[in-house]
Formats: C-alpha cells, sequence, structure tokens
C-alpha cells in the first residue's frame, strides 16, 4: 500500500518536526508503481528532479492541508510546511530550508492541480515573480486577480485586491511562485506585519527593484482566508504599510502604472474589505 | 522508416550519430517520402529499399519484420535492438543474433522470462536522444491563460483510454493538442481538442508545452526531458494509472544522450 504523507497538529506523524520539510514525501515517489502491478525491477528514472519548493503556511484548518497535499504529487515538488507562527514568519521560516531555485507559496486552504503547479514553475524560466487569479469563496467564488493601487476620494493612494487584470500591479499572497536567488535578495517578507499586508509589502518591494512579473489566470480554487489572527492586527498592518510606503511614493507607482489608461482605478473599498 | 514514431526515430538518430563520427552508414527499411528519408539523403546517408550488399562489420536489427534480414545481411557482429514487450515487437530468435538490446529494464525482464534469452546476452541500452536538436535552450514558456498539454502519439486503439484520459479533460484552462498518425479511431474530442498530423519537427510543437504526455516510456517523454519538459507516463490500459518523468538531469544524460548511446553499443 502506498505510504501517504499525512500531517497532524502541524507535526509531520514520521518524523515529528513542526515546522516541517518532511523527507518521507520523497520515500512515497521511490516507491509509486509506474505500470501497477509488483514489479521487480526499477528503473533509474524513478528518482525525479524536483520542480520546485512548495511552502506552505499552515494553520488551524488540518483537513484543509490534507486536502491540498493529497493534490500534489510529491515526486515533483518538495513540500515544506511551516506552522506556529504568523504568514510573513512561517514563509520565511520555509524558504530557508528550500533546496531547488524556485519557490512556490501557497495557502494551505486552496485547491491546485500539479498541472497548474507545473505552469507557474514554467513561467518562472521567465520571469521572477508569478500569480495567479483565484476563485475565492464557497458559494459563488469571485474571480479576483491580484493587487492594485486606487485613488480614493479625498485623493490618499490605497491598496486592495482586484476584480479586473488591467488594475492589478502584482500578485497576492494567496499563491505567488518566485525565483529564489530574487526572494533572498529581497530578504522575504517584513516580519513585522502580523498575518496581514506582508505581500502587499512584498509587491511593492519587488515592484521597486523591478522584478518581471506575471499574473496567470489558472482561477484557482481559494476557499477563504484562514490565518490565526488574520483580521485581530488589521489596523496595525494598515499603519506599517503606510508608515513604510508613504502617499508620495505610493502616487508615483500610481501614477507611473496607470498612466497608460483613460480611466484610472476608482475607490474599491467594498473589496478592501473582503475575506480574501 | 515509413512513419515519424519510435522505432523509426531511434534508428533516424542513431544512423546521423554513426555519421557524424565517420561511420559508413547504410539504413535498409521501407522507406516513405517524409523528412526521416530526405533527411538521410541530404546527409548523403545511404538508403536501401533492398538488403543491402557488401560486409558490415556491425549489424542493428530493429523489429521481428526484418527476421529474414538477419539471415541474408553479412555482417560480422549482428545486434537485435527490441524497443517494447509488445508481441508486434517481439525478439528475432536465431543463433546469428550475437546480441540483444533492450532499451529499458521491463523489456530485458521481459525477454528473459517469455522468450527465453539468457540474462548476459542482454544489454539494457536506454533510447538516445540528440540532445542538440532537443535542447533546454529551446523551451519557451507558454504565456497563454491555459495549460497546454501536448501528446505526440499515433492515434490507434491502443491508446484510446489514454487519448481520451485527456480529451474529456479539456477545457478553455486545458487544451489538448495530439499530433499523430490518425488511423482512423474515434475518441471523444470537444473545442479544446486540436488534433494534427504527425510531424518530425516535434520540438517546435513542445517547446512551450506545460506537460507532454505518453504511454510507457516513450521518446517522448525522452525528448520533452531533453527540453527540460516535464512528461507523465501513463498505463495504456489504465491511464489514472501515471507517473510524472523528469529524471535527475545528470543520470539522464548519462543513459540518453545519442552519444553515450551510440559508445555503449559501439562497445558491446
Amino acid at each position: 500500500m502506498e505510504k501517504k504523507p499525512r500531517i497532524i497538529e502541524g507535526i509531520c506523524e514520521y518524523c515529528g518536526i513542526e515546522a516541517i520539510k518532511c523527507r518521507h514525501f520523497s520515500i512515497v515517489q521511490q516507491e509509486k508503481q509506474v505500470f501497477g502491478g509488483d514489479r521487480s525491477s526499477k528503473e533509474y528514472y524513478t528518482v525525479t528532479e524536483k520542480l520546485a519548493d512548495l511552502i506552505i503556511p499552515h494553520h488551524t484548518n488540518h483537513s484543509d492541508l490534507k486536502n491540498l497535499l493529497e493534490m500534489i504529487d510529491v515526486s515533483l515538488f518538495n513540500i515544506i510546511v511551516c506552522s506556529g507562527q504568523s504568514f510573513g514568519k512561517n514563509c520565511n521560516k520555509g524558504s530557508r530550508v528550500a533546496e531547488t531555485d524556485k519557490i512556490i507559496f501557497l495557502n494551505d486552504d486552496i485547491e491546485i492541480s500539479n498541472e497548474q503547479l507545473i505552469k507557474i514553475v514554467n513561467a518562472l524560466d521567465d520571469y521572477d515573480f508569478v500569480g495567479s487569479t483565484q476563485l475565492a469563496g464557497i458559494e459563488n467564488p469571485l474571480k479576483y486577480w491580484g493587487i492594485g493601487l486606487f485613488k480614493s476620494s479625498d485623493g490618499n493612494i490605497f491598496h486592495s485586491i482586484c476584480l479586473e487584470k488591467e488594475k492589478t500591479i502584482f500578485p497576492s499572497g494567496f499563491l505567488f511562485g518566485i525565483k529564489k536567488k530574487v526572494w533572498q535578495s529581497s530578504g522575504g517578507f517584513d516580519e513585522r506585519f502580523r498575518t496581514g499586508n506582508e505581500d502587499v509589502d512584498f509587491g511593492l518591494k519587488m515592484l521597486a527593484i523591478g522584478a518581471k512579473m506575471k499574473m496567470l489566470d489558472l482561477e484557482v480554487k481559494h476557499k477563504e482566508s484562514q490565518s490565526v489572527d488574520r483580521f485581530k492586527y488589521c489596523e496595525e498592518n494598515e499603519k506599517l504599510i503606510y508608515s513604510l510606503w508613504s502617499q508620495a511614493t505610493l502616487r508615483e507607482i500610481y501614477n507611473s502604472y496607470y498612466e497608460n489608461f483613460s480611466s484610472l482605478p476608482d475607490d474599491d473599498i467594498d473589496l478592501r474589505q473582503s475575506n480574501v | 522508416m515509413t512513419s515519424i514514431s519510435g522505432s523509426p526515430m531511434y534508428n533516424f538518430t542513431l544512423a546521423l550519430e554513426l555519421h557524424r563520427r565517420g561511420h559508413s552508414v547504410a539504413v535498409y527499411s521501407m522507406f516513405e517520402d517524409n523528412e526521416l528519408q530526405s533527411e538521410l539523403v541530404k546527409r548523403k546517408i545511404m538508403t536501401c529499399y533492398s538488403v543491402p550488399s557488401g560486409r558490415f562489420d556491425l549489424a542493428l536489427i530493429s523489429q521481428p519484420d526484418n527476421a529474414s534480414l538477419v539471415e541474408e545481411i553479412e555482417a560480422d557482429k549482428i545486434i537485435n535492438i527490441v524497443h517494447s514487450e509488445y508481441d508486434c515487437e517481439s525478439p528475432i530468435i536465431s543463433k546469428k543474433i550475437d546480441h540483444y538490446v533492450a532499451i529499458r529494464k521491463s523489456i530485458k525482464d521481459h525477454l528473459i522470462s517469455e522468450h527465453n534469452i539468457p540474462e548476459d546476452n542482454i544489454s539494457i541500452i536506454y533510447n538516445g536522444i540528440d540532445f542538440n536538436r532537443f535542447s533546454k535552450k529551446k523551451k519557451k514558456a507558454n504565456d497563454e491563460d491555459y495549460i497546454k498539454v501536448v501528446i505526440p502519439c499515433t492515434l490507434d486503439l491502443l491508446r484510446k483510454n489514454f487519448i481520451e484520459y485527456y480529451t474529456k479533460k479539456a477545457s478553455d484552462k486545458f487544451r489538448v493538442f495530439l499530433y499523430g498518425t490518425d488511423y482512423g479511431m474515434d475518441f471523444y474530442k470537444n473545442e479544446f481538442v486540436s488534433v494534427n498530423p504527425a510531424v518530425f519537427n516535434i520540438e517546435e510543437k513542445i517547446k512551450d508545452a506545460d506537460l507532454v504526455a505518453g504511454i510507457l516510456l516513450g521518446r517522448v517523454n525522452l525528448e520533452a526531458r531533453a527540453m527540460g519538459i516535464v512528461s507523465t507516463i501513463h498505463n495504456p490500459e489504465r491511464p489514472e494509472d501515471f507517473s510524472y518523468f523528469f529524471p535527475v538531469w545528470e543520470d539522464f544524460e548519462k543513459e540518453h544522450d545519442i552519444k553515450n548511446v551510440v559508445d555503449k553499443l559501439l562497445s558491446l
């Protein structure tokens, strides 16, 4: 019987480590029967080169994580599950043990196919920073692109998740791939954020360094944001992002990004409050 | 050399590499007017429609259809290359065969258990790939908003379940491109399935694929790996049984670079 990796309470049941880089996943691949039946002869190619490290910041919902792990072919990807800390800290911790030159961060409550992951990996051949659209919510899911900048009625620039491709400036944090060298040179997520706005700050940093970005329209299913304390520190996180990125800087980005569009993005406060 | 499929491509690649090394090469086959023939002719490699005369240092013979050739050809050494476990690709059993080459380990096991060929008389030498032609440098990310699956395969009943495994999944976000000789097999298609004839320059068709799919361990898997593209190996009867093929590069290169394959064949 094929051994399936399982995560219990954020701890790998085989190795018992909380911040997991579970080597057992590779063993599953090597034991996999390609043609079925009892195949005594192993061929050289049963050991597969890993395409990328998948880093999954894991929070509370174990069944979602288990569902996600069931979807991923462990022969193609290193899987790193990190739990117990904020979103940013978990991601940073996971990235430090990544072995390949491509990293994909993915929330633990998404549904994604191996083909979709491969497409992100392939896009990372040509781009530094790759995101995807999402279908968010269970009933009547909405399609979101990435994060954009918007101008409020008082002239201030603010960030929000976008419903439209044209308004998207960079990927949101629910799922994105990045070249490891770009991630490392950026310093990763700013750990002062407390599970909120890390991705906005990171996207702005990517813009600042001129990273080559790509948004893929993969329509990945995303249940909803389930991160512990996701909405507890909203005010604190908002203060921090706007202290790090002044209105003058944001306005400059806004103007330079949208100058080619005849109709500029407008207020979209409802989206800003969404659970995505 | 009548079709652009696995065994003809094997011998074509082999002939080109032997020729490149300065060997005098003659290819005997039922030729069609296709790129395999024209490429051989262009390189001044002898193409023969009847058993070539004269004595050869080495005869490399594929497929049981050529059993009579074993008896007719004059060669110091005759090697029979076996490309699969299927009956239509059975080994040639003759005392004139000096050695057998199985292109994967499971075929060697089959030759021992089903054809009683002594283990010492069989070498595993995997399919050879021209790494200049199938190169990672030619790979290009598919910028379209769909997953592009390319399936280079003959459209026949053996592959029907496998083909439909993909065509039934085809959608706006998951498009399937088939390239192969069509034997009139009826299978499920929708608007997101593209059916095309077999092409010689398959590298141009797979270079921006997100995934290449095939059955068993075919040349398509090897060509895709050489270009840095992930592929799948399916069980043709139960296509839901599959494995991704993306072996460690160093291992792959050692086993499949046509230069290494020819070295091994010449050392037998």
